[in-house]
């Protein structure tokens, strides 16, 4: 059975008799083909290494995860989590064009490819993505690259409410600018990354100088309100600090809700505890919880809360605090198609059993019999 | 070829209006726009909800009958033949727009909605459906959703997949399950495996889809190449020079002669290609991007450049762009349309290679590009009453598609498997990764009563080529 780690960012330990496996020796670049703008990188490359190697080339694959100097290639795909800038320059999902990958059967299988559109066979890149280790091994992965926009700067606004900040994002959304990000931050966070007293609205935008100029003035004329530019240096790093969330300890949750719920959860938070602090990728309905602070049974009660709603939750680190706390919650028709995708992919539950994703999503125990169908 | 009992049952669930049964009239369902092949199936259903479709399926899961989704028949593939003891599903009188949500940019669309009527409801409020094939006045959002459909702005915009957050399925045993919805959903992309399953996996009854804001400012540029070289040299160098058009669109001299012939678009006969590149975005930074395109075909020895003055002109390029293979039925009297895909920079080589294909099986060829994407659409015309001409066009399109995948590319980037490829998708993947698939495909589809012997190559067998007919356009 085994265990596949990359950054160890989960901060979760194999359980008895299972055996981890780490690749931090597959870090040398295999292909890249820069005119093509796609490169083929190594499971156990880090996320920094890579867009080290792209920035030679004047691009970069425009991710915001956490951790880039931990976080691997296997483990961007196998979470499929991404960041602010997902709004405009896409997901890890939008990127991936292919993968190496150890199966169960020892098989080395290759899905997909380098060309950006395929629609040959099964794209089986896709269960890969977000599989948490537990339907294979990651070798290597594929992705489109985009050019380092020449330009890439943000505007910090302070809205008045949590009303204001929905009505600012609506019409952002609604307007031709095309934010490459916007993100809301609560006061504890802008305080504590030094930036205000006050929760913050932040748009981002990349593009040539005068585009990303334009668009900046633009954003304060039409919403009436004038704020702090972010260089690109600052404006990257705001990116990390909010990435860097995910790891925080004790506790962190990752929800998916609509961009338009995202402000009205804000304030129920607050009632649930005020402590929880709160950012989100507001323009992509993404919302990212820090616990740190907060109650020790401050997690729970937001989770029966969103699952009261139907909000799909993620809890991707081990928390210290409830360490038996699910990791997610799937509806029972994933739990369903997922579970046979399993039996057919990993019948004997070789990879990743005992995880507490394999937990959340009832991986341990298939059948190991295939041919029952999904019902 | 099915029994009157199951019939009757069928009718019990969506009524006599809804039954296709007279021979002459399933005729029309014979086939899709592959037309190589022709089966008639034993009973089209016109189900007009998710519940009947349920319904349907459960009837034909217990009683053993094989089933094939079908959205407008538009498909290149054969992806929506059926057999002669198989129900037709077609999914056409699904065409309820469940939900508009453009606070959150979000549809919920049925199966049958057609993908232009989409974009329809929302661009008087600004925004768009972008995956746009070039059948987007027919075809449907089911039948995108099946293919993972493209078209000539997939460049900049992304395929069907990237515009698919959550789907409503059918599954093969007759349950209905939704899956996805939102913009993460945590754990294996499971509507990413859907998408693009060619209804192997069940009838996809209605989609979550996202709207894209129209965009602010558009440039479209013609540009005029004396050889179709300095006109992929010039694909490789927009690409390579990190410039994201929304679209890059490529015609040789054989597709410029046919859409002269029919539209007068002003396209010089002579010319060796032309390239249709479409920046757009916010005001602020278009001209700059257009000026780098232009500089770019200019360096790459482009006769002419313009810009298109105005809307009209605008959308008279487009129509020659996206009714150019139809155009090319005036030159011959049958043509059958590839479908490959190669990374970028060997366009200019596998250009070449086309042409030496052409040459060495005396069969002439036409290119029409999705060039920004590397999606080659090669339109090879022959003569069918010429069983040597035929068998010769038929060589050379293997021939191009075996040189896509020397070339680390794909044998469809766009069209899909269908019946048409089957044989190809074995020289893509190794036994054990296609094997991997079928696993998959049984687990799911254990009986393999919904859309049976399509896509992989145990089907292979049961879709015998006779002639190559005419196609309808790309």
């Amino acid at each position: 059975m085994l265990w596949i780690c990359g950054g160890a960012t989960r901060a979760e330990t194999p359980p008895a008799g299972v055996t981890e496996l780490r690749m931090p020796r597959f870090d040398e670049v295999l292909d890249y083909w820069p005119d093509d703008m796609t490169i083929r990188a190594p499971a156990g490359m880090t996320l920094a290494r890579l867009n080290e190697i792209l920035a030679g080339r004047g691009q970069e694959l425009p991710i915001d995860a956490a951790a880039p100097q931990r976080a691997t290639v296997g483990g961007l795909v196998a979470t499929g989590l991404s960041g602010s800038r997902r709004l405009a320059r896409g997901t890890v999902r939008d990127a991936l064009l292919g993968l190496t990958q150890i199966d169960a059967d020892g098989a080395v299988l290759e899905f997909g490819g380098r060309v950006v559109k395929n629609v040959a066979g099964y794209d089986m890149c896709k269960l890969l993505l977000g599989s948490w280790g537990c339907l294979g091994l990651i070798v290597d992965a594929t992705f489109r690259v985009r050019a380092r926009p020449e330009s890439s700067r943000a505007v910090v606004l302070e809205p008045a409410s949590p009303a204001a900040a929905e009505s600012w994002c609506a019409a952002l959304l609604a307007s031709p600018l095309a934010p490459a990000s916007i993100d809301w931050v609560d006061a504890s966070l802008a305080r504590r990354w030094g930036l205000a007293q006050n929760p913050l609205l932040i748009v981002g935008y990349e593009g040539l100088h005068e585009d990303v100029e334009g668009r900046i003035r633009r954003t304060q004329s039409l919403l009436s309100v004038t704020g702090a530019a972010l260089e690109r240096g600052a404006y990257t790093e705001l990116r990390e600090h909010i990435a860097q969330l995910a790891l925080c300890d004790p506790g962190h949750l990752r929800a998916s809700l609509s961009s338009s719920a995202v402000m009205y959860w804000v304030g129920r938070l607050r009632d649930l505890d005020s402590n929880i602090a709160v950012a989100a990728h507001l323009g992509s309905g993404v919302l990212l919880l820090d616990f740190s602070a907060a109650a020790p049974e401050a997690l729970s009660r937001v989770v029966s809360e969103m699952d009261e709603h139907r909000v799909p939750w993620i809890v991707p680190r081990s928390p210290v605090r409830a360490a038996s706390a699910p990791m997610t919650r799937f509806s029972s028709d994933a739990l369903r198609l997922l579970r046979s995708v399993k039996t057919a992919l990993d019948p004997q539950a070789l990879f990743g059993r005992g995880s507490r994703f394999a937990r959340a999503a009832e991986l341990d125990t298939v059948s190991g019999h295939t041919g029952a169908g999904f019902r | 070829m099915i029994s009157i009992g199951l019939i009757e049952q069928i009718e019990h669930i969506v009524g006599r209006d809804a039954l296709v049964h007279d021979p002459d009239e399933r005729r029309v369902y014979e086939a899709d726009a592959f037309t190589l092949v022709r089966r008639r199936p034993a009973l089209v259903v016109l189900p007009e909800t998710a519940q009947q479709v349920r319904d349907i399926v459960r009837l034909c899961h217990e009683t053993d009958t094989p089933f094939v989704p079908r959205g407008a028949g538009t498909g290149l593939a054969g992806g929506a033949l059926t057999r002669g003891d198989a129900v037709m599903i077609s999914v056409n009188r699904l065409r309820r727009v469940r939900r508009i949500d453009l606070r959150n940019r979000v549809a919920e669309v049925e199966a049958g909605v057609i993908n232009l009527k989409l974009t329809r409801c929302v661009s008087g409020r600004g925004f768009h459906f972008a995956p746009d094939p070039s059948s987007q006045q027919a075809c449907t959002i089911g039948g995108n959703v099946a293919t993972n459909a493209g078209g000539p702005h997939t460049l900049k915009y992304g395929v069907t997949v990237d515009h698919v957050l959550g789907v409503e399925l059918v599954t093969p045993a007759g349950d209905c399950i939704t899956l996805g919805g939102a913009e993460e959903c945590y754990g294996p992309d499971l509507v990413g495996l859907l998408v693009g399953s060619e209804g192997t996996l069940g009838i996809v009854t209605a989609a979550t889809v996202r709207l894209t804001p129209l965009p602010e400012a558009v440039r479209t540029i013609l540009a005029v190449f004396d050889t179709i070289d300095h006109a992929t040299c010039t694909v490789r160098d927009v690409i390579a020079g990190g410039i994201v058009p929304a679209a890059m669109e490529m015609m040789d001299r054989g597709v410029i002669e046919a859409v002269e012939a029919a539209y007068r678009v002003g396209f010089p006969l002579d010319a060796g290609a032309v390239l249709i590149v479409e920046v757009d975005g916010a005001a602020d930074g278009i001209e700059r991007s257009a000026a780098m395109v232009l500089e770019i075909c200019r360096t790459n020895g482009a006769r002419s450049t313009r810009i298109a003055k105005d809307e009209d002109e605008r959308a008279l390029l487009w129509k020659s762009r996206k009714r150019a293979a139809g155009a090319l039925g005036r030159l011959t009297t049958s043509y059958c349309t590839q479908d490959g895909v190669v990374p970028r920079s060997a366009l200019p080589d596998l250009i070449r290679e086309i042409a030496h294909i052409s040459e060495r099986h005396g069969v002439r060829i036409a290119n029409l590009l999705h060039a920004g994407d590397g999606n080659i659409h090669p339109i090879i015309m022959f003569d069918e009453r010429d069983a040597d001409e035929v068998r010769r066009a038929l060589d050379a399109g293997r021939e191009i598609l075996r040189s896509c995948i020397r070339r680390g590319g794909s044998v469809t980037g766009e069209h899909g498997i269908g019946v048409e490829k089957i044989e190809f998708l074995e020289m893509q993947f190794t036994p054990a990764e296609l094997s991997r698939m079928l696993r998959l495909r049984d687990t799911l589809n254990p009986r393999r009563l919904c859309n049976p012997d399509k896509v992989f190559p145990d089907g292979k067998g049961c879709w015998e080529v006779r002639l190559p007919g005419k196609q309808a356009p790309v």
